[in-house]
């Protein structure tokens, strides 16, 4: 059925509405060689709405091995492909297809270091030491420097901007658009919540929230807000330990309390897994248990899982669909974890060894672009 | 009114072949749901856009998503033991099948058949370059070289 100039007459007859169909599930690479087709090819592929639909498809099969990624922060950013786990030697398995990421907007010399703050609907909200924050795509490698926040700093600056743990990031699906946060201590020592808005470029702040913010790592999103581990200033609540969520819609603050076991929250952090709400540790100590919220937030629902393994710090990171087997980051190592027989195997890299490494988050491959976020 | 597991339709293609099915496998198309909703189905309801050959696939992969259709959104087995079926069905196929396939659940419209289908023309195309893409579709190249130059240059990260 090929035609003499090679055309398949059938493709070549499909309705434009159903190329733009197909071409919405086709990998983000993919797409973006497709716009070096032709111009109509280009206009339908760069389309804002292309982009949006195009992602909304790509997180329907996040949890697929085959599409799952993993950005690894160490002196640069390294994407990791999920789909590329092969077995190694009886309890290692190996990770094949890791790549070293570099333009995210800075010239590599001046880097010293990055981590990433969160990963949301196709972007990645990174910190670097010398320049700040930036919005990347880890796919397309754009990137957007973000403004520093106009309002005033309290205190000295290098101690509140030194560390990723004051911020949080997260997308509000309500209004379409990607906030950063980040607590700013004040003189009265309640924190104030500065937060960014992509859509805007511009920073507002929410004045005097009612905790000291004390956990070590930046806020997690799950269910549209973004939760840390706090202290509630005193009187408040019979219970002072609480995940506090700030609802990226609402911009207000709800608090989760902790389960009683779980009473001291300096060393404590939460992580997302399948949708859930987890607790775990994140302490110079070493431990052999987390929680896990079985219904978002209802505080019955917590959950004790007893491991197998003991740790300082155990954040679960990515299961495939359907596997009890989870990408777990443990005291700075990667292993994956079995919840079903509580076994677990070592994973290492094939071809890279990290000199320092920071939190790893999975994300999402997207056409999503940061700079042109909200103009178009 | 019978319910949905007796009450039959014939459903006839445009080479005169005709398929008795149950309601609920008929509704599972759109367009035919329409029609025995507008009671229009008393008699056998032609289909004047797909071939005897089609529809019979089309009819396997209605019944296999009514008979085994997941308990509900939690139902995670369900739905894993239904994706690997979908998997199998499409390899019996070349990319011309295919392609019938998509315009006859466009047609027809039944989203699941139709997202299945365009999955596996993604699947067969995602790795071509833009040049075999312009011969696939038959799309001219109208970039001036300098217009194709800065545009390879700003999706240059899709060549890695």
């Amino acid at each position: 059925m090929q035609s003499k100039d090679g055309a398949s007459p059938y493709f070549a007859d499909l309705p434009p509405e159903i190329v733009t169909d197909v071409c919405l599930r086709l990998p983000a690479k993919s797409v973006g060689r497709f716009r070096c087709v032709s111009n109509p090819f280009r206009s339908m592929l760069s389309n804002p709405g292309f982009v949006k639909k195009h992602l909304a498809l790509a997180l329907r099969k996040v949890s697929d091995s085959v599409h799952g990624k993993l950005l690894v922060p160490s002196r640069h950013l390294h994407s990791v492909d999920l789909g590329s786990i092969r077995d190694g030697s009886v309890a290692t398995r190996v990770l094949a297809g890791v790549k070293e990421l570099s333009s995210y907007g800075l010239e590599p010399a001046t880097i010293t270091w990055v981590e990433i703050i969160g990963s949301s609907n196709g972007l990645v909200s990174i910190y670097t030491e010398k320049a700040g924050n930036f919005l990347y795509n880890p796919t397309t490698g754009e990137a957007k420097r973000l403004p520093d926040s106009i309002f005033p700093n309290f205190i000295d600056v290098m101690v509140v901007t030194s560390t990723s743990k004051h911020y949080g990031f997260g997308f509000d699906s309500l209004t379409d658009d990607y906030k950063l946060l980040k607590f700013v201590p004040s003189e009265e020592g309640f924190p104030c919540l500065d937060v960014y808005s992509l859509k805007t470029n511009s920073w507002n702040r929410i004045s005097c929230v009612p905790f000291k913010h004390i956990g070590c790592n930046p806020g997690l999103e799950i269910n549209g807000a973004v939760h840390w581990v706090v202290k509630l200033l005193k009187g408040q609540t019979p219970k002072r330990d609480v995940v506090a969520a700030f609802d990226l819609n609402t911009q207000d603050f709800r608090f989760i309390p902790l389960p009683d076991e779980a009473e001291d929250c300096k060393c404590m952090k939460v992580a997302t897994l399948k949708g859930r709400l987890y607790l775990v540790y994140d302490s110079i100590d070493k431990h052999e248990a987390m929680w896990v919220m079985n219904e978002y937030g209802v505080e019955s629902s917590w959950t004790k899982i007893q491991l197998s393994m003991s740790f300082r710090s155990f954040t679960p990171l990515w299961s495939a669909k359907n596997s009890e087997e989870v990408l777990v980051q443990v005291d700075g190592k990667f292993v994956l974890y079995n919840f079903e027989f509580n076994t677990w195997k070592n994973l290492e890299f094939s071809n890279v060894t990290f000199r320092k490494m920071f939190l790893a988050h999975t994300y999402v491959e997207s056409l999503i672009s940061p700079n042109s976020y909200g103009n178009a | 009114m019978a319910s949905s597991s007796t009450n039959k339709f014939v459903l006839k293609s445009n080479d005169d072949v005709s398929f008795e099915v149950t309601e609920a496998v008929a509704r599972e198309f759109q367009v035919i749901a329409h029609i025995i909703d507008d009671d229009c189905a008393k008699k056998a309801i032609p289909l004047s856009n797909v071939t005897g050959e089609i529809l019979s696939k089309m009819i396997e992969y209605g019944k296999k998503h009514i008979e085994e259709a997941p308990v509900d959104e939690e139902d995670e087995e369900g739905k894993k033991k239904l994706q690997i079926w979908d998997e199998e069905f499409m390899k019996q196929f070349n990319m011309e099948i295919v392609f019938q396939l998509i315009l006859a659940s466009n047609y027809l419209n039944n989203k699941g058949l139709l997202d299945l289908t365009c999955c596996t023309v993604a699947d067969h195309i995602k790795d071509m370059t833009p040049d075999e893409v312009r011969t696939l579709f038959n799309v001219k190249n109208d970039y001036t070289t300098e217009e194709e130059e800065e545009i390879r240059k700003e999706n240059s990260w899709a060549f890695e």
